[in-house]
């Protein structure tokens, strides 16, 4: 099934101007698997259809699933492995040795995905410091309404936590509730706090200065979706969140670069992570 | 009771759907009947029977189907999340070839920095030769000035001797004038007039004299100078020379980094490509087992249906009483019970373990006890078949058990247990309907 070239165009610039996804015509494969189940559970013929739906209505529920099903959730318990490292054995111990003993150390997954980052930073504290449940706080935002609402139930299958989490941390840290799912023990939920985000948001800044500054912040794997400009934009929205000396993880491959905000890497475990020098 | 309020007795019997119920009589109307009933025995046994093992099969292959269909919405979560991370590699495969495109431009830039620089030293270098050249022929003007200087010291000295000469002379003069008395008077002011022009001539020499050399001193210290600044021009350039050298490495060494970073950005696109092609695929296939999964889902949906129609004509049948019934229907009791455990586990249906019943309180059970020990107690099959059947429904509260308490992986493993006692039941119940 195929979908029109003028409403290929009006998708992609939708899907921009919503998530910052820079999609062209290369990636109509994505728009094809990914779109086409939602049209069918929706009992739309095609994707054309599917695309006058949205039109008529941006803010409607179907736009909204439309967006959820575009954005990439691919993550995993400890991904990388190196950030939770130097978590460990630099950062967490660092921080606790600089702030005072009642300041809270403050992280943020901004593209929690599923949860399973912030639920990995979690276990890492756990396993770093004593008091860790009252004094490191998480929170875990992302685009999709859906993904946020899966890691708020923190209710994972079987195939989700065989990638990635060690076997003694399934037993400690999470109990079965069915055959293919285990859920994450309430302690851990509740120094994790999730909401929706939209990292290009204007009003980001304003959503999450509650919770800031971050003195660690994982944005990994988000940034290779936007194009330049929205990339840097990104970044400085981050950077007005984040400590002055705070840190942030990216994905390989992911420069960090603001139009306002500098930014210098330090070399953990000979990986680049990256630390806030200026705002503007 | 006469014998044809007996028969009427009976016949109405056999309307009513029992088709056990016998004259038992000798005359030849009542073993018509007796046959009658015998051959409507045999017939809905037969049917019984048959729609029995009709419906066993399609339990096997609703469970398999609901199995299947469990392996399959399995495999659609992990091509699907195969997908998102073959979708991810692609991106951030472009990504490097992206960022490697801007090293390129930036290493090609640091060259031309380089070559500008190169080229500012090259000019540099070359001022300051040709100012090192100025000065070494400055140096030689003033050379020739330290020799003029000496010449001119030279006359100065040839004056000098002359006015002392002439102070000789003009003294000697003096002399004689004195001698000649008052004739010589006139010739001793001229004498004496001489003597002091001599030695002024004798005083500026010797203040030129000492000018010279003190320009002399001056020039020496120009020359001084002179020399220092050449031999500062020449280090300079020699500097600069060294400079122009490094510049040429950095350059050659930039060429380097250029030309690998643009072998990366190759690799890098390559890859990305290939990468975009696996991610492309990888969707394809996510999409093919979407569909199987839906499809499976939609026959198993039929299939589901096809076991309700069969088992409500299966209802109907039994109510009829004939004497293997039970046999027949315990079978299809046992095999739905395997089924209903396996709905539960794939969680398609909830059991409360009051619903298991007892190996006595069964159908089977309640005909086992009674009846069935009457019948076929001395049948060795019969005597077998106790344990199997105690089996089966132990192993049912177990696994109900198991999974209302949570523990999902327990009752799994203990209803991989059932199949073994539970074909053994349906076994031993057809080698007793044999008999």
């Amino acid at each position: 099934m195929s979908i029109s070239s003028e409403r290929m165009i009006y998708l992609t610039g939708f899907l921009r101007k919503e998530t910052g996804l820079a999609i062209d015509e290369s990636k109509l494969y994505l728009i094809r698997t990914r779109l086409l189940p939602l049209a069918r559970k929706h009992g739309l013929e095609s994707l054309d259809l599917l695309v006058d739906t949205i039109r008529k209505n941006e803010r409607g529920e179907l736009a909204a699933e439309v967006l959820d099903q575009m954005t990439t959730n691919e993550t995993l318990f400890f991904r990388d492995a190196y950030p939770f490292a130097v978590l460990k054995k630099q950062l967490f111990p660092e921080l606790l040795k600089n702030k005072p003993a009642f300041s809270q150390i403050k992280v943020w997954s901004a593209a929690a995905s599923t949860g399973q980052e912030a639920f990995s930073i979690a276990m890492t504290a756990m396993q770093t410091m004593p008091d860790a449940a009252s004094r490191v706080k998480i929170i875990g935002t992302d685009l999709s309404s859906k993904a946020i609402a899966y890691a708020n139930a923190a209710i994972y299958k079987q195939m989700e936590v065989q990638r990635g989490l060690p076997i003694q941390d399934l037993t400690k840290y999470f109990k079965q509730t069915g055959e293919h799912a285990w859920q994450m023990n309430d302690q851990l939920r509740a120094m994790v706090h999730f909401q929706e985000a939209n990292l290009i948001s204007p009003t980001l800044v304003t959503a999450l200065r509650h919770y800031s500054p971050f003195d660690i912040v994982f944005c990994r794997n988000v940034l290779i979706y936007f194009d330049v400009e929205q990339r840097k934009d990104v970044i400085d929205h981050i950077a007005r969140l984040t400590a002055i000396g705070g840190y942030l993880f990216t994905g390989a491959g992911e420069i960090v670069e603001g139009k306002s905000s500098k930014w210098e890497t330090v070399r953990f475990e000979n990986r680049p992570v990256w630390r806030l020098v200026s705002r503007s | 009771m006469s014998n044809d309020a007996n028969i009427t007795n009976i016949l109405e019997q056999l309307a009513a759907g029992d088709f056990t119920a016998r004259v038992n009589g000798q005359d030849a109307m009542s073993r018509a009947v007796d046959r009658l009933g015998e051959t409507m025995e045999r017939m809905v046994e037969g049917l019984l029977e048959n729609q029995v093992s009709n419906c066993m099969n399609i339990f096997e292959v609703v469970t398999t189907m609901t199995r299947m269909a469990d392996g399959m919405g399995n495999m659609d979560e992990r091509t699907l999340s195969m997908a998102a991370a073959t979708e991810e590699l692609a991106t951030t495969n472009e990504q490097i070839a992206c960022s490697s495109d801007e090293a390129v431009s930036l290493a090609s830039q640091a060259v031309q920095a380089a070559n500008n620089g190169a080229a500012s030293v090259e000019s540099a270098q070359a001022v300051l030769s040709e100012s090192a050249e100025r000065a070494s022929s400055a140096m030689q003007e003033v050379e020739k000035l330290v020799k003029f200087s000496g010449d001119i010291g030279a006359i100065v000295e040839s004056i000098q001797r002359i006015a002392g000469q002439t102070n000789m002379l003009a003294l000697n003069a003096t002399i004689e004038a004195a001698r000649a008395g008052d004739a010589g008077r006139g010739f001793a002011v001229v004498a004496g007039e001489v003597k002091e022009l001599s030695q002024q001539t004798a005083k500026a020499a010797s203040e030129i004299s000492h000018k010279i050399s003190q320009l002399q001193g001056e020039i020496d210290s120009v020359v001084g100078l002179f020399s220092e600044n050449l031999e500062r021009a020449e280090r300079g350039g020699s500097a600069a020379e060294d400079a122009g050298r490094n510049m040429m490495d950095v350059i050659t060494a930039f060429s380097t980094v250029s030309e690998q970073i643009n072998h990366i950005k190759t690799a890098a696109s390559d890859q990305g490509e290939a990468s975009r092609e696996i991610a492309r695929r990888t969707h394809e296939v996510s999409e093919l087992v979407s569909h199987e999964t839906h499809e499976i889902n939609h026959t198993s949906m039929q299939m589901r249906e096809l076991e309700g129609g069969i088992r409500g004509q299966l209802d109907s049948l039994s109510q009829n009483k004939v004497s293997k019934g039970v046999l027949s229907l315990a079978k299809t009791d046992h095999m739905l019970w395997k089924k209903r455990l396996v709905d539960m586990v794939l969680g398609h249906e909830q059991i409360a373990p009051e619903d298991v019943t007892d190996h006595h309180n069964c159908r089977l059970g309640k005909w086992y006890y009674s009846e069935g020990q009457q019948e076929y107690g001395q049948h060795a099959a019969f005597t077998a078949l106790d344990r199997p059947h105690a089996e089966v429904h132990k192993l049912a509260r177990e696994i109900v058990e198991k999974f209302n308490n949570g523990d999902k992986a327990g009752a799994s493993a203990a209803l991989e247990k059932i199949g073994a006692p539970s074909d053994e039941v349906v076994l031993l119940l057809s080698q007793l309907q044999d008999k």
